[in-house]
């Protein structure tokens, strides 16, 4: 269980918060880059941290983020004209640069110099790899840009979506560092979806149900070891890394990609759930690829023309009993993705976390609130960057392993659990 | 809606219901019954960690400091406050047990208490207070079902607290 107040810190991003000035140390996923896929495209309403902004492109290139609304009059600059170099609101003709500078105001005096006086909040976007990146703190506090793995190797070994969570960050991150369910909720999955199926480590996470745990610390966060029975005198290991603020990352199957989640808060009751699958030496197989278009592995079907998922609150997520009684599904739910959405968001938008009961294999989540909450009142009263926004904390790697029943995996799996450009994970 | 009968009619009979005005309907009774919970501290420098947590109010947990050192293939058992029965009594109806070392001496003891609460059927987790842990998880690993390493001090209280202690 959890203190009411310490729920409240811990779920609450917005301006002026406690965990929303954490969030704000860090880089964080804003748009898929092909959101904007060319100079002038339409411009995109993004809400991130409870701020409400608009993303855009100009013609030379330059990507912007600023406040969604007009100085002028408050109308939202969505519906403006991206032409010659910024954007022009629809209303009274005034226009903004990529910073938020307004350039234009077309009833004044262009000598009278007052647009000048005009500029709107603006925050850093930056393309690396498939995403565009922002970092909505102080800009002398400014990190260097990300070094994820997922966002560093080549376009062809790389795929990423988005889907729109609706409910808190907090209780999605809890669901990306909880590996106990993976064996009940998700167990369908590992026979028959495209991109778990054929990994011997699943025939040892399906024979044994009832894993050991193993939670240790990391610099940038936590490294959670799923320990199960392999062949005599050895262990099937799953480590799962989690890097602050919330940032996951799943073991991997066999030679199959590894993958993970970036949770990013929209507002306190809606979530971005980023999802990266990536190969760290060679390209996805062009079937890998269309596999997770189609919704397969973390990713999910989308109502069409919207990240929202197919499968979603307002169609109770198409439950199948059908395929829960064959045991097709565990929950009735088809997806790795949606069976945790649909349970997470079950919960409600904020859960309370004074009613739970939690257990020893919870471990995990109990110290990843510690670690927020700590690191968010270390800034707070001491100005201490925390965990996760040093580049060298983000070049971390997941792992599946078979090690000997005496060797602990903290110490045999050193370098497997850090990026190493070009050289391939360690997979069973 | 593959096979079943009827479709929801009112907004609590689906997922849609997951709003915060629906939360109010929650059911607010209490869930869970007090639970018991017994801590053992493994080693000196454990017992020092337990120390100030054991003069706290605590729901159903109880401290306890095993002996070091004893030949005797019964462990021996002391209580912060006072003398502690046998582990056998001490673990009479427990929910969670928790084993906290910071070397490796307690392997011992570790195993005898595991070895006790396997009996019962009990999964004892274990709860290294070092980032050096290399020795003493090792000691530990055997003997836990859940086993957590972690440097800070303030980790045990805010597990114990988490579980309802």
């Amino acid at each position: 269980m959890l203190k009411k107040e310490i729920n409240e810190l811990l779920t609450q991003t917005g301006p002026g918060t406690v965990m929303g000035d954490l969030f704000r140390q860090y880089w964080i996923p804003a748009l898929l880059a092909s959101e904007l896929p060319e100079n002038d495209a339409p411009p995109v309403r993004v809400k991130l941290l409870s701020e409400r902004l608009l993303a855009f492109r100009d013609s030379q290139g330059r990507y912007g983020l600023i406040d969604e609304f007009c100085a002028h009059r408050g109308v939202s600059l969505w519906f403006g004209r991206n032409e010659e170099g910024g954007l022009r609101c629809s209303y009274h003709g005034w226009k903004y640069d990529a910073t938020g500078q307004c350039i234009e105001v077309p009833s004044e005096p262009q000598e009278s110099g007052f647009c000048g006086r005009i500029k709107l909040k603006d925050y850093p976007l930056v393309k690396v790899g498939d995403v565009l990146w922002t970092h909505m703190g102080d800009p002398g506090g400014r990190p260097p840009l990300p070094e994820w793995e997922f966002a560093a190797v080549a376009p062809a070994q790389t795929y990423t979506s988005k889907r729109w969570q609706e409910c808190n960050w907090l209780q999605a991150l809890e669901g990306g560092i909880d590996s106990s369910h993976v064996s009940w909720l998700h167990s369908g999955g590992l026979r028959t979806d495209p991109l778990f199926k054929g990994a011997r480590g699943n025939e040892y996470s399906l024979q044994d149900r009832q894993p050991v745990f193993e939670v240790v610390e990391s610099d940038g966060g936590l490294l959670i070891g799923a320990r199960r029975n392999a062949e005599a005198g050895h262990y099937y290991w799953r480590i799962t890394q989690f890097v602050l603020p919330s940032f996951t990352m799943i073991p991997p199957r066999g030679d199959h990609p590894i993958h993970g989640h970036f949770w990013i808060p929209i507002d306190d009751e809606n979530t971005w759930a980023w999802s990266y699958d990536y190969h760290p030496n060679r390209a996805l197989a062009a079937e890998e690829r269309q596999a997770m278009i189609e919704g397969h592995g973390i990713h999910n079907q989308y109502v069409p023309g919207t990240f929202r998922p197919l499968q979603n609150k307002d169609n109770d997520y198409l439950m199948d009993r059908a395929a829960q009684k064959l045991g097709e599904t565990f929950s009735g739910v088809w997806g790795i993705s949606m069976q945790d959405a649909s349970l997470q968001e079950s919960m409600g938008p904020i859960v309370d976390r004074t009613k739970e009961n939690l257990v020893s294999t919870d471990n995990g989540i109990i110290m990843a609130r510690l670690r927020l909450r700590k690191a968010a009142i270390s800034l707070r009263d001491k100005k201490q960057q925390p965990p996760g926004v040093a580049p060298r904390h983000q070049r971390v790697r997941s792992a599946s392993v078979v090690l000997p029943s005496d060797e602990s995996f903290a110490d045999r799996c050193r370098e497997s659990l850090v990026a190493s450009p070009g050289a391939k994970h360690s997979s069973v | 809606m593959n096979g079943t009968a009827f479709r929801p009619t009112l907004l609590n009979g689906c997922a849609r219901a997951a709003t915060a005005a629906e939360a109010r309907f929650r059911i607010s009774d209490d869930n869970s019954r007090p639970r018991k919970l017994r801590v053992f501290a493994l080693d000196p420098q454990a017992e020092t960690a337990l120390l100030p947590l054991a003069s706290q109010a605590w729901h159903g947990a109880r401290f306890l400091v095993c002996a070091t050192g004893d030949d005797a293939s019964n462990l021996r058992l002391r209580a912060f406050n006072g003398p502690a029965g046998t582990l056998e009594s001490e673990l009479e109806g427990v929910d969670l047990v928790v084993m906290v070392a910071h070397s490796p001496v307690g392997g011992r003891a570790a195993m005898e208490i595991a070895r006790c609460c396997v009996a019962r059927g009990v999964r004892p987790l274990g709860l290294v207070l070092s980032n050096a842990a290399g020795g003493v998880a090792s000691a530990l690993r055997p003997w836990a079902s859940v086993l957590v390493v972690s440097g800070d001090e303030e980790y045990l209280e805010e597990m114990l607290r988490a579980l309802r202690g």
